[in-house]
């Protein structure tokens, strides 16, 4: 039994026929710079095409290139001075952290906002930040590149990866530069003393760029029809797994503006009921969105809004109380009008089939009839187009109910101008900015401006590509994607709306189209609702409606349809509203007002300045991003050092213990394979015992290798180094064969042992 | 793993370029699917124009000592070549071989020498061929497989130890060397007095002089010009033995015939291998002709040798024995300490 084996790094060893040992080729310096310095460049390229991330480029350019030059220099011709540079650039770091930390925790605070999908308008720099981090990074890159030539190409394939994630959309020289730097370091990664790595390094980024300019002339024409092909393979997966488990997502979700493809599947979700054939579509509405942040609908909270109001005026509400008053008071006034072209109010119920009951679906201008029955719920309702309330005309009875709800409809209609006009400005600055300064006197003029921006900016789809997740969906909607469905034309509408101080809620929901019914044998209509029926819509606050649809999506590939709201009118027409008194502030509200009475805010239109705003949002969350920040970029930052330092600890104690901590692996080794574990290699016999349990290791390097360790632990001299090697490389063959003879849960447990 | 971490890679760009509608995501993705077949075509023009060999074919080392082989890969392409990785099988006779991994390369129409280090813990010869041959892409994503089959043999010898061997007064030469070619006395002569090195037969001692000095004193006695020694081998069974015991033979040889030397001008080894051999040793250098002519025989063909009468035998057991009787039993010990006087 021989044993051979290469050795790259040691002068000699025990193995009988080893390489020679020879020390790595030192790559061309001015090579290995420039390798590097085109990944510095596309690390900083890439960081300033983040969205919201402004820095000095010039002045960072200047200082990667010359910390790259430094670092490079040394560390491919002196390693001493490298890490005396090394430490010198961690001191200036450290001084910096010191005598900056306002400045820095301020730029950790502005990145922050950035790279969580909320850039400022007009991003702040972060110079200081990116000079004191550019020392630590170009120090690292060189051993890094060095060390383990591959986790440059790991690191560059997930920062390719992450740039659409991060909304990255201008990075790709950036890309393109990191992409050359992976491979020249990869090609230039290669162990030996022989030459021809750098022109093999210098081959391959030319290969590299060849293929690059070549992809890029076949996917450019055709990018939008591989788009196509993934959301394709996207859809046949998602529905495949819905076959297949039978489960499927509600499709009404809540007021989370979808971040990704909208797949339908056939799956009957819910049972709709009506008597009366509908003249238009219906509208069930599930889910009603408040405040908007970050992509998100907060639920609308009327109840307390009520709760508000009858505090405020302590009437007596009656045995319905004021939620249940509210919630029938439009079809109550339009029940109880005198006019007989108002038809008697159709009937519905809602049963569920498959979407769990997680949202209650109601009809427009309707009131509950029964609660659960054959597991779901009636309604009674008027369409649109039923609705003519006329508050002078109804019966005298009903006169003190009719004055009632009129109190009722104006405090909640001024607490919605006051909640439902909301809107996280500094979030959005370019709808902001879209919005702003537009002088409209209508909201027919408001709603066609809006009407019209969705369908010059959009199109529709149901795969508009998946949005950044740190980005805002409706920003990128209306201003990079250009693509999207419901959800995201109904936010859009909404934020708008609210932009102009028009009350609006985002809602989401079913939407039934009459031709869905089918007359059923005793003359009701029955229509089952699918994913496709799943909707999302606007709807604002009218006089004599209350909350009312407004469907702003337009059919694919068309413009937006419909009647938008009763009384819409081109904005050149007479305005008429449709006798709605709106009573509208159109000048954009902003988030500190809307805590202010609503009659201040008619008489006080919004004085601050943008930036103000900016900056008081800012202040207002300013004390805690520093921190949270730096948390979480300096405690993935220590726990990764910590690793390191622990490991490299680890390697040194390892070292310096030479063969008897392989030794002691070994025996561990023994005692998890439960293969001679009342051993402790001290015995006589242990060399004989363990030659009979592995039998292919060699007995002599065995005994060898034990004599040598025991010459280690109890001689008055070390051994020599070539015994050391020799007793390190056995006891490490010789766990080998015992790991291989271990099943994989002892192999497991051995190996994490290990590691910890 | 490199390749399936980068068509994971590529998918998952495609995937990602696609669903954010991420151009050059998509183009990075393509780009790799490309690259992948130009680096498996790359792997294969490199690996036509590479070859790699032995320096030479035959090497020698001493047991315990390095010696270097050299491994030579010449490049007659115009691309360097980074990366290339060779299996390297070493093997004693009747032993499982073991392989190692080498890498090597060579820059564009070069040629680049590494060298292995032998550091054999046996004597025998060992067979070294490089199996296969992998010539990897710059990025080291594919490797073209290449027949290699260059072979070397490294002939591992003992150290150079003797043992002290005695030419028993009392026997004669009967028995142990030619009979016609020896001068006959029992005494040699006294060729000249020096002082005692390390390693010296006790026997040798000049105990008057030294009694008198104060310091060891040997006696260099003159050699036997005419004398040849006669050894009869039995390695049957070599096709069998274990290299340990192979290696032990060989030692145990090596130490005795340049013992043997000491007393006689020449040394004759009688082994049967298909016919009568003989191999005569004048020196040390002859010894190790001898060896290597035993290393080479087929361990096969060697068959039980029948010593004459009054001759002795050494047989792989490491038994010398004169007329069936053992002289001596050699072991690994006899190596390690100083044994005493052989008298034979």
């Amino acid at each position: 039994m021989i044993f051979i084996k290469h050795n790259k790094h040691e002068n000699k060893t025990e193995k009988i026929i080893t390489s020679r040992s020879e020390r790595n080729a030192r790559n061309n310096p001015l090579f290995s710079f420039l390798v590097l310095l085109c990944g510095i460049f596309g690390l900083l390229l890439y960081f300033a095409s983040i969205p919201g991330v402004y820095f000095e480029k010039a002045l960072a350019f200047a200082a990667a290139a010359v910390w790259c030059a430094a670092f490079a220099f040394l560390f491919y011709r002196n390693r001493k001075y490298f890490y005396i540079a090394s430490a010198c650039a961690a001191a200036l770091v450290l001084l910096t952290a010191v005598f900056g930390r306002g400045l820095l925790a301020a730029q950790l605070d502005y990145l922050s906002d950035a790279l969580t999908g909320a850039p400022a308008a007009e991003p702040p720099s972060v110079t200081l930040l990116v000079l004191t981090a550019l020392p630590v990074i170009t120090a690292m890159l060189p051993p890094l590149a060095a060390a383990a030539g591959n986790i440059a190409p790991i690191a560059a394939a997930l920062l390719i990866i992450a740039a659409p994630m991060l909304g990255a959309e201008k990075s790709a020289p950036a890309l393109l530069l990191i992409a050359i730097s992976a491979v020249g370091s990869l090609a230039l990664g290669a162990k030996g003393n022989y030459g021809g790595r750098e022109k093999a390094s210098a081959l391959s980024c030319a290969l590299l760029l060849v293929i690059i300019a070549v992809s890029a002339a076949f996917v450019f024409p055709s990018a939008d029809r591989l788009s196509e092909l993934t959301n394709a393979a996207e859809g046949k997966i998602f529905r495949f797994i819905a076959e297949k488990t039978g489960r499927t997502a509600d499709p009404v979700q809540g007021g989370k503006v979808s971040r990704f493809n909208n797949y339908l599947t056939d799956r009957e979700q819910l049972t709709v009921q009506i008597t009366r054939y509908p003249k238009e579509p219906i509208y069930l509405k599930g889910f009603v969105g408040g405040d908007y942040n970050k992509g998100e609908w907060d639920a609308a909270d009327d109840t307390s809004i009520l709760n508000d109001i009858q505090n405020k005026y302590q009437n007596n509400w009656g045995i319905l109380g004021i939620t249940n008053t509210y919630s029938s008071l439009f079809f109550s006034m339009n029940l109880n009008t005198i006019d007989d072209t108002i038809p008697y109010p159709a009937s519905m119920s809602v049963r569920y089939i498959s979407s769990e009951g997680k949202n209650y679906y109601v009809p427009y201008y309707s009131r509950v009839d029964t609660i659960y029955v054959y597991g779901g719920y009636r309604f009674q309702y008027y369409e649109k187009g039923d609705m003519r309330i006329n508050w002078n005309n109804v019966p005298r009875m009903y006169e003190p109910k009719r004055d009632q709800c009129l109190n009722l409809r104006a405090a909640y209609s001024a607490e919605a101008k006051e909640i439902y006009t909301r809107v996280p400005e500094n979030r959005l600055p370019r709808l902001r900015a879209l919005c702003e300064g537009k002088d409209f006197e209508s909201l027919a003029e408001i709603t066609d401006f809006i009407k019209n921006t969705l369908d010059e900016r959009t199109e529709y789809t149901q795969t508009p590509g998946w949005s950044t997740p740190g980005g805002d969906p409706v920003e990128e909607f209306l201003f990079d994607r250009g693509r999207g469905y419901c959800v995201h034309y109904a936010s859009a509408a909404a934020l708008m709306y609210r932009m102009f101080g028009v009350p609006a809620r985002y809602v989401t929901g079913y939407m039934i189209e009459p031709s869905d019914f089918e007359r059923q044998k005793y003359g009701t209509y029955n229509a089952a609702l699918k994913d496709k029926n799943a909707h999302a819509w606007v709807e604002i606050f009218l006089q004599d409606y209350g909350w009312t649809p407004v469907d702003m999506t337009p059919l694919e590939g068309g413009e937006i349809e419909g009647e938008i709201y009763p009384g819409y009118s081109e904005p050149e027409k007479t305005e008429q509203n449709g006798g709605i008194n709106l009573n509208i502030n159109l000048i954009p509200k902003n988030r500190d007002e809307s805590e202010t009475d609503i009659q201040e805010n008619t008489e006080n239109p919004a004085t601050a300045e943008p930036e103000e705003q900016i900056r008081d949002y800012s202040m207002f969350e300013r004390t805690e991003k520093p921190i949270r920040t730096a948390a979480k970029i300096i405690l993935p930052l220590a726990l990764l050092i910590a690793v390191a330092l622990l490991a490299t600890r680890k390697i040194r104690r390892k070292r310096r213990a030479g063969c008897r901590a392989e030794f002691a692996r070994l025996l561990d080794a023994l005692s998890a394979a439960d293969i001679m574990s009342e051993y402790d290699g001290t015995e006589p016999d242990f060399c004989e015992k363990l030659s009979e349990a592995l039998p292919e290791a060699d007995p002599s390097a065995l005994r060898r290798a034990v004599s040598t360790v025991m010459t280690a632990a109890y001689g008055k001299n070390p051994p020599s180094d070539d015994d050391s090697a020799f007793a390190i490389k056995t006891c490490r063959g010789a766990v080998s064969m015992i790991r291989k003879s271990m099943p994989i849960y002892k192999k497991l447990v051995f190996t994490f042992k290990n590691i910890l | 793993m490199k390749k399936i971490l980068l068509v994971l890679f590529a998918a998952a760009a495609f995937y990602l370029g696609g669903a954010y509608r991420f151009t050059p995501l998509l183009v990075f993705a393509v780009a790799i699917i490309m690259l992948l077949p130009t680096m498996f075509i790359l792997s294969r023009a490199l690996e036509k124009k590479l070859s790699v060999r032995f320096e030479r074919p035959e090497y020698s080392a001493e047991k315990g000592s390095e010696a270097a082989i050299s491994v030579i890969c010449e490049n007659g392409g115009r691309l360097p070549v980074t990366r290339c990785r060779a299996d390297i099988s070493a093997a004693y006779p009747n032993s499982k071989p073991s392989k190692i991994k080498f890498q090597i390369g060579a820059d564009a129409n070069s040629e680049q020498t590494k060298e292995l280090e032998i550091n054999a813990p046996y004597c025998g010869l060992i067979e070294l061929k490089i199996e296969k041959l992998k010539v990897c892409d710059w990025l080291n994503i594919f490797a073209a497989p290449k027949k290699c089959g260059a072979v070397c043999r490294a002939a591992i010898y003992p150290k150079e130890q003797e043992f002290d061997v005695s030419l028993a007064p009392s026997r004669g030469m009967s028995g142990f060397a030619e009979r016609p070619g020896l001068r006959g006395g029992s005494d040699t002569e006294i060729k000249s007095l020096r002082e005692y090195e390390h390693g010296d037969s006790a026997r040798l001692i000049h105990r008057n002089l030294s009694a008198r000095t104060g310091e060891l004193w040997v006696k260099e006695l003159e050699k036997q010009a005419d004398f040849i020694a006669e050894l009869y081998l039995d390695m049957s069974g070599a096709d069998k033995a274990e290299p340990r015991t192979m290696s032990l033979f060989y030692e145990v040889l090596s130490a005795l015939a340049a013992g043997l030397l000491k007393n006689a001008a020449a040394v004759r080894l009688f082994y049967k291998s298909g016919e009568d051999r003989l191999l005569t040793a004048r020196s040390r250098g002859d010894i190790r002709a001898a060896l290597f002519e035993l290393y080479k025989t087929d361990p096969k063909s060697f068959v039980a040798a029948e010593a004459p009468s009054g001759r002795l035998m050494l047989g792989l057991d490491c038994r010398l024995s004169r007329n069936g009787k053992t002289v001596k039993k050699f072991t690994a010990k006899d190596f390690d300490a100083v044994s005493g006087v052989l008298e034979i």
